[in-house]
């Protein structure tokens, strides 16, 4: 079955003498349980494109449907529902609330998700304990390292058990072995859950690790 | 609650500060509005709580008392008026008294013990008989206990204490109460020669149901020359209570807009400095309303934890408060204060929820570059 389905999307910042054209005429379509890296250099419109399949910017023009949900048809409050429950970001700064600890950095969900808080709570039990971090569940993200801070936030995107994970750049921040770590990881847990998912590299090691890969280069989506 | 909770209690010394912050902002308002209420109540408190429904006042004297000079034959006259039930003279006259070793002013009322603007109730002892007088409580500190004798000093005339009376002080001095003809001969005595002793105002007694303030008009359209008000209107109109009631009025609305800039303030920098997080949470999916809730909350507690400081410290400077001059913890005016300052801190946390809502989540994916 079809988890995502790009059509023909364009996102134009700007207009006139400004006009910038992140993306043309992107067309992608992701399976279930299929894990997509989405390969090229800076400012090639990567981030953009995730941006816009994961609810956080409009197209210009063209559709996003994830699963059964036509994103672009969606309300902005719809939208940021649709973020909570079907969709899980990796951001590439991990963005962690600092003032949570690294469990509550995971139920901060809660409140937001359909899932009830026990099942929120049970499932970030055993993510942290699946990602190695239970004997730091209760530290505040400035008292883990790089690595720790980049797998919470993979527990984060994964504890409202999303159809969709979104990653971008999860190496950035890291050294080489310990990204091939945390990327391997963040496979494992995609895949053993059946989800769908894009991470957004310029690493080219790391796409080993992905089912597909397909590149971008100026906005334009380029046979993997 | 789960964000608003968590942020306060791991920026403890942040919140702790802003909380003592307001504390004694809302403790300055506390102080101001008890310190306005308890100068008013001894200045004017022998006319805001007089048993009297309705003084008369001499037309000229602007509502002052001291400067009221009525004749006792116009009694009869405002007795007459239709809804009066019973006029009784009141005679006031400030002398100096010596109490013990010391020299103090005496604000002395001659009064009509059974009639309007007799001393009740009576808190302790009795009600005066010939050479006694019953005193404002508050005048205990200054030695006018219950036993002791009070010297008028140019007369040399002598009165017993025999009972108190509550929150019933004028012109912010010791005030005691005697019957109108120990009152005459006061004043006789104090001024030997005086052909007539004036009155300085007339108490009316009005009948059950009537408004004092109509049956004042109608006394003051019926008797030449006089002034009927309800008590309340007498006190505020005495010349000096609304000079007292500005000021305080002005530094009191100061002090709150500072209370509530202070507030407004800290939580649009916290909210520009965790600026980030809150457009992390908005791109997971929590919405602003969530986030506005969140910064309620905060506001609220701390207010709460302001306003509990507050009166901590109000009671706190009570207990230590000259017995002279008397400071009460006001209920009434803490729930008062608090809510205003809630209600004012929360609508100046909108800016920091304007702050929130125009975030825009698709910043959380711009990460590093």
């Amino acid at each position: 079955m079809t988890a995502l389905i790009v059509d023909d999307v364009t996102k134009v910042y700007g207009e006139g003498h400004t006009e910038v054209r992140a993306l043309c005429n992107a067309s992608l379509e992701l399976g279930d349980n299929e894990f997509l890296a989405l390969l090229g250099p800076s400012g090639s419109g990567k981030t953009t494109l995730l941006s816009v399949i994961g609810g956080l910017l409009a197209p210009t023009s063209g559709t996003v449907t994830v699963g059964e949900i036509q994103l672009t048809a969606l309300s902005r409050k719809e939208q940021t529902r649709f973020r909570a429950n079907r969709v899980g970001f990796v951001f590439q700064g991990f963005n962690l609330v600092p003032f949570l600890t690294a469990r509550e950095n995971m139920t901060v969900m809660a409140p937001i998700s359909d899932a009830t808080r026990d099942e929120i709570e049970a499932r970030t039990d055993q993510l942290l304990e699946e990602l190695g971090l239970t004997a730091r569940r209760d530290n505040l993200p400035e008292q883990l390292s790089g690595g720790e801070r980049q797998r919470v936030a993979i527990g984060r995107a994964l504890v409202s058990d999303p159809d969709l994970i979104l990653v971008d750049e999860p190496t950035a921040s890291l050294d080489t072995e310990l990204g091939t770590q945390v990327v391997q990881l963040l496979a494992s847990e995609i895949k053993s859950r059946g989800k769908a998912g894009i991470m957004v590299t310029h690493d080219l090691r790391m796409v080993e690790f992905t089912d597909r890969t397909v590149r971008i280069l100026d906005g334009e989506l380029l046979n993997g | 609650m789960f964000i608003a909770v968590r942020d306060i209690w791991r920026s403890k010394l942040r919140f702790g500060l802003l909380g003592g912050a307001v504390g004694l902002l809302i403790f300055l308002l506390l102080f101001l509005n008890t310190l306005s209420a308890t100068l008013l109540g001894f200045f004017i408190g022998a006319i805001e709580n007089n048993s009297a429904d309705v003084l008369v006042y001499e037309a000229t004297s602007r509502r002052n008392l001291q400067a009221s000079r009525l004749d006792l034959s116009l009694l009869d006259e405002v007795a007459a008026v239709p809804g009066v039930v019973a006029a009784a003279p009141i005679g006031e006259l400030t002398l100096t008294a010596a109490i013990g070793d010391s020299l103090t002013d005496l604000s002395l009322w001659g009064v009509d013990l059974a009639g309007p603007g007799r001393p009740q109730p009576i808190v302790e002892g009795r009600l005066p008989g010939p050479g006694e007088v019953v005193v404002d409580e508050s005048g205990v500190s200054e030695g006018f206990e219950i036993g002791s004798t009070i010297t008028l000093v140019a007369s040399g005339q002598e009165l017993e204490v025999v009972g108190y009376v509550r929150d019933r002080r004028y012109a912010v001095v010791a005030t005691g109460y005697l019957s109108f003809d120990e009152w005459v001969a006061v004043f006789e005595a104090e001024f030997p020669g005086t052909p007539v002793v004036p009155l300085s105002l007339i108490g009316v007694e009005t009948a059950e149901g009537e408004d004092p303030a109509a049956i004042g008009e109608r006394i003051s359209a019926a008797v030449a020359g006089v002034e009927g008000l309800d008590r309340k209107t007498g006190a505020a109109g005495t010349p000096g209570v609304d000079s007292i009631s500005q000021s305080f009025a002005l530094i009191v609305g100061i002090t709150f807009g500072i209370v509530v800039l202070v507030v407004g303030f800290f939580f649009l920098i916290l909210t520009v400095q965790k600026l980030r997080s809150f457009v992390t949470l908005r791109a997971i999916g929590t919405d602003t309303g969530y986030l506005a809730r969140s910064l309620v909350i905060q506001v609220v507690l701390v207010v709460l934890v302001g306003s509990l400081l507050a009166t901590g410290v109000l009671w706190a400077a009570t207990l230590g408060a000259n017995p002279a001059f008397p400071l009460a913890v006001d209920r009434g005016l803490v729930v008062t204060v608090t809510a205003a300052v809630l209600v004012s801190s929360v609508l100046a946390g909108v800016l920091s929820i304007r702050r929130i809502a125009r975030a825009n989540p698709a910043d959380a994916a711009q990460g590093l570059h």
